[in-house]
């Protein structure tokens, strides 16, 4: 009763937040890049997978050229895309518990296995979207192999209840991503070796064309041996190491408001700025606008703006770089409008709240700099790379 | 928030006294442009439409702040968010040796000096709201306003602000200060303005609101809860009838 209560008031506060994050990330350009794309590429893979004579051909050629044999391609391909769903869910549940509950379910008696079997079926639960998007996705390969659609969605409901007990055991066990080289080792290992079984597994569904089905629900009582075990061991693990950031702080990283919190801030720079400011001020003769000075500021210490900036240049001299002259000057002239695009998103939000803030200057003649910044970076990283990519 | 007027007088306090939700903060809000409003703001009988102009940035240059809630940037040290505003005002170099002295002496009667080059994520709540009395105390004013400044704070700060306060005032500066403290309001304020629900109960010195409240020698508290229990009989009363 107590557990029900708990499950029912965890799964409302789930679908409020769903529906903060949908409120605050979906637009028409959300619609018009990713929805209508997404629709576009679940047709194309069903006509596929209607059509494998049309498809067949491109996998034999692709095949040759790798020289592989058509079904060992298939598997490396089902294999990559599994193990890239594998080591992106791996050693997190869905919904950690919150302290607040762990006092709440220990006060009521509710025990322990309970509680693990519940955070273990809410993570079987909410990974069903992703997990049916797998098999949708790889439908085509597996209908080349001539295993139906049915068989291969008892194997990848198998594997789904296989990663939610290794999820929830992992996280549980290891649940601690710093600190002891014992646990990030273990973390580390485990990730590649829990990926064996599935791997194992799908090779002999594959593989065992006279009898796929039987190698699938084999598969899937496996999953339901491992998850049972999970719940075992984490059962016997401390619940603190349940407890942890919730959902709603990874929803809060998309709402702009959060874009001051300290995590952003690279505190070993705590001195870096004010010596790159006084070298600045020496140079020029002259003391740095204000706007300037908070941009020197915030943005040494800001996690990721000169990583980002790397990234830009690195990517834009290698990109152009071959390329002939007036594509390669289009090519800059697309990285220019990236940088432009990229200080709106990243640079902006550290002058736009300190400037609304202050109540002592115009707010347009504080940002003017601001801009000029801008103006003077994106033409001195353009002179960079053309120099770099050789146009110049 | 509907027909409310406040004066300000150089060399008084105004307590904005109220319950949560009252209006205070709407109301300084609006003070400092920071909350669109309707109305006519008058200094020194020169009158301006708020919805229009709003309030004009050389007026706002006279006007310091003190924020209920600190408001500061996560990668900025404390000495840094006193550099932000010294760089902003762009003084002579008299004014800025001026601001400097001030500052130091602020920060040494709030006991900052340890938390300067610290991050405000390695601080309290009260040594950021003792950074924002610096902020809005070290440089040159005419108008003070202070929403709350006490909430944080151990009796010891409480004490000195509470003494930068008055000595503001004492200075000449006009000081609005809104608080739910009635008991040192009463001990700071010259004159009060009493919120309930976007409305004024009663504005004036606290003797005017003893006589029209009818009660001699009775406490700002005391006149407060009478005024809000009888604001509760009328609002039975009304919904009786």
């Amino acid at each position: 009763m107590v557990l029900g209560e708990w499950l029912v008031r965890r799964w409302r506060r789930r679908r409020e937040r769903w529906r903060l994050l949908l409120r605050v990330s979906v637009d028409w350009v959300v619609f018009f890049y990713i929805v209508l794309p997404g629709l576009a590429v679940l047709g194309w893979i069903l006509w596929r997978y209607e059509h494998p004579a049309r498809w067949s051909p491109v996998l034999a050629h692709i095949a040759l050229q790798l020289h592989l044999p058509v079904p060992a391609l298939i598997s490396v391909l089902l294999g990559a895309a599994l193990y890239l769903a594998h080591s992106i869910v791996y050693g997190h549940v869905a919904v950690p518990l919150e302290s607040v509950d762990a006092v709440w379910l220990r006060l009521a008696g509710v025990s322990s296995r309970a509680v693990m079997a519940a955070l273990w079926l809410e993570t079987c639960l909410y990974s069903l979207p992703g997990t049916l998007s797998l098999w949708v996705l790889t439908l085509p390969l597996t209908r080349l192999s001539g295993v139906g659609a049915g068989t291969w969605l008892l194997w990848t409901l198998g594997w789904c209840l296989y990663e939610a007990g290794l999820r929830l055991a992992v996280h549980a066990r290891l649940a601690r991503s710093g600190g002891r080289w014992m646990i990030r080792v273990g973390r580390s290992l485990g990730r590649y070796l829990a990926y064996i079984p599935s791997a194992w597994s799908m090779r002999l569904t594959l593989s065992h064309s006279h009898a796929p089905a039987s190698a699938a629900a084999v598969w899937l009582c496996c999953g339901g041996l491992v998850s049972a075990v999970a719940v075992v061991v984490a059962a016997s693990s401390e619940w603190t190491n349940l407890t942890g950031d919730t959902s709603m702080a990874w929803i809060m990283r998309w709402v702009p408001e959060d874009e001051d919190r300290p995590s952003r801030v690279r505190y070993i720079f705590r001195h870096l700025p004010r010596r790159w400011v006084r070298l600045g001020e020496r140079v020029l003769g002259r003391p740095l606008a204000p706007v300037t000075w908070l941009l020197l500021s915030r943005g040494l210490r800001r996690m990721g703006l000169l990583r980002d900036l790397a990234y830009i240049s690195a990517v834009a001299i290698v990109a152009t770089r071959p390329a002939p002259p007036v594509t390669g000057w289009l090519g800059l002239g697309v990285f220019v409008f990236l940088l432009h695009q990229w200080w709106s998103l990243r640079v902006t939000p550290l002058y736009r709240a300190p400037i609304a803030h202050q109540l002592v200057v115009e707010a347009v003649l504080v940002e003017q700099p601001a801009k000029r910044l801008r103006g003077w970076l994106e033409f001195l990283l353009l002179v960079l790379w053309a120099a770099c990519s050789g146009r110049l | 928030m509907r027909d409310v007027s406040i004066t300000l007088e150089s060399g008084r306090m105004l307590g904005l006294i109220g319950p949560n939700g009252a209006g205070k903060s709407t109301i300084i809000g609006g003070l400092l442009g920071l909350v669109p409003c309707e109305g006519t703001l008058e200094v020194n009988g020169e009158l301006r439409d708020l919805r229009h102009d709003g309030v004009p940035p050389a007026l706002r240059r006279h006007m310091a702040y003190v924020p209920e809630q600190p408001l500061y940037y996560a990668d900025l040290t404390l000495r840094e968010h006193v550099e932000w505003k010294q760089r902003l005002w762009r003084m002579t170099d008299v004014e800025t040796s001026r601001v400097q002295d001030r500052v130091e002496v602020l920060v040494k009667r709030l006991s900052l000096e340890p938390h300067l080059d610290k991050f405000p994520h390695e601080c309290s709540k009260g040594t950021l709201q003792k950074l924002m009395v610096v902020l809005a105390l070290a440089f040159p004013f005419d108008v003070l306003v202070v929403d709350e400044p006490f909430i944080g704070l151990d009796i010891l700060s409480i004490r000195e602000v509470r003494s930068l306060l008055a000595e503001a005032r004492d200075g000449g500066a006009a000081v609005l200060l809104s608080t739910h403290v009635l008991d040192w309001a009463e001990r700071l304020c010259d004159d009060y303005l009493l919120l309930m629900d976007g409305r004024v109960l009663l504005a004036g010195t606290l003797e005017e609101m003893r006589e029209k409240v009818g009660s001699d020698g009775a406490s700002l508290e005391e006149i407060f809860l009478a005024l809000h229990k009888r604001r509760l009989t009328l609002d039975a009363e009304s919904g009786g009838a």
